[in-house]
């Protein structure tokens, strides 16, 4: 299913909080949502769904959600890890969130199995851990098989295993021509999970792109050369006009040219190469790089040692 | 709609406040009616003999709804959005049911039958209680039926009332404090505040005109302190009065769904 979220715009006052926003959610892909600390992420989920008002509207396969029926075999949502009745066992919880689609007590063991929360399925959830509260909302928003899955950082609370579980299984979610949307500040965990990027700073579109290719935009992609004689090398390759920064004893930092090219100039200069490698950016990388200047909380520059 | 009455029906079911409340109020309704009961019982409190007089049901039923107990069951009524605002389900509700009337009209519709059953089951505890008690009641009569379906729908506005007021606060608390507090305290301060310069007032505010339309009584004018020979419209039709307040209110708190967000 495709989701289109066309010219979603939402303010409180005068401050704009999503600002004209449209961009696609594809089947068969993970993607990921991010942005920093107050960038619309939360708010943009809710006026997909239709909790908030505002501008613009999302479809889905070319309809609105109201459009649709049964609603939770469409779209499954999980916005935060303690939306539930403290006092209302999980099982309950499940079984009062799946009236809408006509959920069976099968389907709602079989949900509490797979989120690994058959151990306290008739317990109340008001003593859950962050982790569990994850669980349990994950367990909602999939409990009717919907084609689409919007998680606002689902990863949060869990464990290293729970992490890695939930990678799996949304890979094979998405892998099953589904389309999931995760929003998540953790970086590194979404570099292996997700397969496509939107990224918003104060409410507006900086990245709609694969993850390959957001990546690939930092400066932070260099190739490291290794050589005996690092200085001439520099020299060689300024008259290529590549910049080249000397890193450790031998090395240099080289931009803007690929490993054969560098290596070709080395060759040219009669200077022995000793290591030649490629080192990608990370998404952080690429992250802090987009949206420096962007994030509406930004923290200051000090660091705990004195000022950096 | 179906689907969304199994919800509220698995909503206002899994949760253990929903029976602590309905048998409070009941057990309430069981408390008020022996109290009358012994009161009729041709013996006073210090054990001497007066005259016995009949049980008039219809008043227990009345004095049963009306009295404190009623607070129980505007909590259940409360609790229908109160519950959803305060543990945030209600993103969860709003995103399963996005035609908002939906859920509206099935929480609302839910609360009156659990109001309207509850009600029933206080008339049984009632007649349970007078039989158990031994007590000589007045016969079944018009009058009787009269002051019970009365009861029975002052009891369900006040609830809507309740449901009405959580939502539009979105504060479990405050939709149950507001009309308890209204009914109790201020509306009686205001009426008896403003007796020489407004004496219209209260007949035009909410609990006092459904407490009047419950007793099937006019009151008394507070101008003159005598009973009402010739009422206004308003003071007439006390019934009016009270159901044009709870459409208001439930057609306010529906608004203030439809436009809020969630």
């Amino acid at each position: 299913m495709i989701v289109e979220a066309q010219g979603l715009r939402k303010t409180y006052g005068s401050v704009v909080a999503v600002n004209d926003l449209s961009f696609t959610v594809s089947p068969g892909h993970i993607t990921g949502f991010l942005g920093p600390n107050g960038s619309g992420k939360s708010t943009t989920m809710r006026l997909m769904l239709g909790l908030d008002h505002g501008a613009g509207t999302t479809l889905f396969d070319g309809r609105t959600l109201a459009q649709h029926r049964p609603v939770s075999t469409v779209v499954g949502s999980h916005l935060d890890a303690k939306f539930f009745h403290p006092r209302r066992t999980a099982r309950a919880h499940l079984r009062m969130m799946g009236s809408e689609a006509g959920i069976s007590k099968a389907r709602i063991n079989e949900v509490i199995s797979l989120v690994g929360l058959q151990a306290v399925a008739d317990k109340r959830p008001g003593g859950f851990s962050l982790g569990m509260g994850q669980r349990l909302g994950l367990a909602t928003a999939l409990l009717a098989s919907p084609r689409v899955l919007l998680l606002d950082e689902p990863a949060n609370g869990l464990d290293p295993q729970s992490i890695q579980w939930l990678r799996d299984f949304l890979t094979h979610y998405a892998q099953q021509g589904n389309s999931v949307l995760v929003s998540s500040h953790l970086l590194s965990e979404m570099e292996l999970m997700a397969d496509h990027l939107i990224v918003i700073a104060q409410g507006r579109l900086i990245a709609d792109e694969s993850m390959q290719s957001f990546v690939s935009r930092s400066t932070k992609n260099d190739v490291l050369v290794r050589s005996s004689d690092p200085v001439a090398l520099r020299q060689a390759l300024a008259r290529y006009s590549l910049a080249a920064t000397p890193e450790g004893a031998d090395g240099l930092a080289v931009t803007g040219a690929a490993t054969d090219r560098i290596g070709d100039i080395a060759f040219e200069a009669g200077v022995a190469v000793r290591e030649l490698v490629f080192r990608q950016a990370s998404l952080e990388d690429a992250f802090l790089e987009t949206t420096r200047g962007s994030a509406d909380f930004a923290t200051g520059n000090e660091t705990p040692g004195g000022a950096a | 709609m179906s689907a969304a009455l199994v919800y509220e029906w698995r909503r206002i079911t899994s949760i253990r406040a929903t029976y602590v409340l309905a048998a409070l109020f009941l057990l309430a309704t069981a408390a008020v009616t022996f109290l009358i009961a012994q009161a009729s019982a041709g013996v006073d409190f210090e054990g001497n003999a007066i005259e016995a007089t009949a049980v008039p049901l219809g008043v227990v039923v009345v004095t049963g709804t009306n009295a404190l107990s009623a607070i129980f069951l505007t909590t259940i009524a409360a609790q229908s959005f109160g519950h959803e605002y305060r543990y945030g389900l209600i993103r969860l509700t709003l995103s399963e049911f996005p035609r908002r009337w939906v859920i509206f009209t099935a929480k609302l519709a839910m609360v009156v039958a659990w109001i309207v059953a509850l009600f029933v089951a206080s008339v049984a505890v009632a007649v349970l209680v007078l039989a158990v008690s031994r007590t000589d009641t007045e016969p079944w009569s018009a009058d009787v039926w009269n002051q019970i379906w009365r009861s029975g729908l002052f009891l369900v506005g006040y609830c809507a009332i309740a449901f009405a007021l959580t939502l539009i606060t979105r504060n479990l608390v405050l939709g149950v404090v507001i009309p308890l507090l209204m009914s109790a305290v201020v509306e009686n301060l205001v009426v008896f505040g403003l007796a020489e310069r407004a004496p219209w007032i209260a007949d035009v505010l909410p609990f006092q005109a459904g407490n009047r339309f419950a007793t099937g009584e006019l009151g008394i004018n507070m101008a003159t302190g005598e009973a009402f020979t010739n009422p206004s419209f308003l003071a007439s039709q006390p019934g009016l009065v009270y159901l044009v307040w709870v459409v208001v209110l439930v057609a306010a708190s529906f608004v203030t769904l439809r436009s809020r967000d969630a």
